[in-house]
């Protein structure tokens, strides 16, 4: 019995094998998927908050003292880091998005090349040719 | 209509101003308040350098005059009317309850700032580029507050 392909595993619950994808929660096909990308919602929402807020401070600067407007840019700082570091991916079949796993940013990149790699891959193991 | 919506403006966009205005409310709006009154209002109220204002006169104090006619406005107009006198008086009566340790000026200040509630809003929100009238005249306000009794 020939040994299925895994192009990614992270030992922590995603595996992307030639056939399909696997996470905790989630299993899909790979033959279904037309469309793959990566969600970076919650990037975006701390970047319009941290904007809103870095803008307050600098036009009530003269209500706030020193040490609350430290702690206004540090709080802005590690919400945005720690936004910048989720991300979703999200796949797309003929009929609807589902968003399958919620990782840290690096992780969600390495399984979008996984799938990317795996798609020139048919179910047999065998490379398509071009 | 939400298709329509998130095409012109991306949700991550409309998510983050309703926490920024949710973020705005329950911690800067009341922290700028303070801060502007401990600072400017309070002070110049203290300092009896409130601009004079003339109190407006309610219809229940002035007396009918046998010789003129009355004209009775609407009945929607005149229910409107009393439904606001209703919660004019409930709100007075909260306000002498919920200031009571403190002085006129304060009172007066923490009153104004309580019924511009939503220009307040709108001016931290929007990084006091957008500042209405009450809140820049809020002297004004706080000085016809004063001059009507309710703190005393």
């Amino acid at each position: 019995m020939r040994k299925i392909k895994v192009f990614f595993d992270n030992k922590r619950g995603i595996r992307v094998t030639e056939r399909a994808i696997k996470t905790r929660l989630k299993y899909m096909k790979l033959s279904h998927v037309v469309k793959a990308d990566i969600g970076r919602e919650p990037f975006y929402v701390s970047l319009v908050i941290s904007t809103a807020w870095i803008a307050f401070l600098f036009q009530f600067e003269r209500l706030l003292y020193a040490h609350e407007q430290m702690a206004i840019l540090f709080v802005c700082t590690i919400l945005v880091g720690a936004a910048y570091s989720v991300a979703a991916l999200k796949l797309s079949t003929v009929f609807n998005d589902k968003t399958m796993v919620w990782y840290d940013f690096w992780t969600v990149r390495k399984v979008l090349a996984a799938i990317e790699a795996a798609e020139h891959f048919d179910v047999f193991g065998n490379k398509k040719s071009t | 209509m939400w298709d329509l919506i998130s095409k012109i403006i991306p949700t991550p966009v409309i998510v983050g101003l309703l926490v920024w205005g949710l973020i705005s409310a329950i911690f800067l709006q009341p922290l700028v308040e303070e801060r502007q009154a401990n600072i400017t209002y309070i002070p110049q109220c203290k300092a009896g350098k409130l601009p004079q204002v003339a109190l407006r006169q309610t219809p229940r104090d002035k007396t009918p005059d046998d010789e003129t006619e009355t004209v009775q406005p609407p009945m929607a107009v005149q229910i409107v009317s009393e439904l606001r006198n209703i919660f004019k008086q409930d709100d007075e009566a909260y306000t002498s309850i919920r200031y009571a340790n403190t002085d006129s000026c304060s009172c007066s200040v923490g009153v104004a700032y309580e019924r511009s509630f939503w220009p307040s809003l709108g001016n931290v929100m929007s990084f006091g580029l957008f500042e209405p009238r009450s809140i820049k005249f809020l002297e004004v306000r706080v000085a016809q507050i004063k001059a009507s009794g309710i703190c005393g």
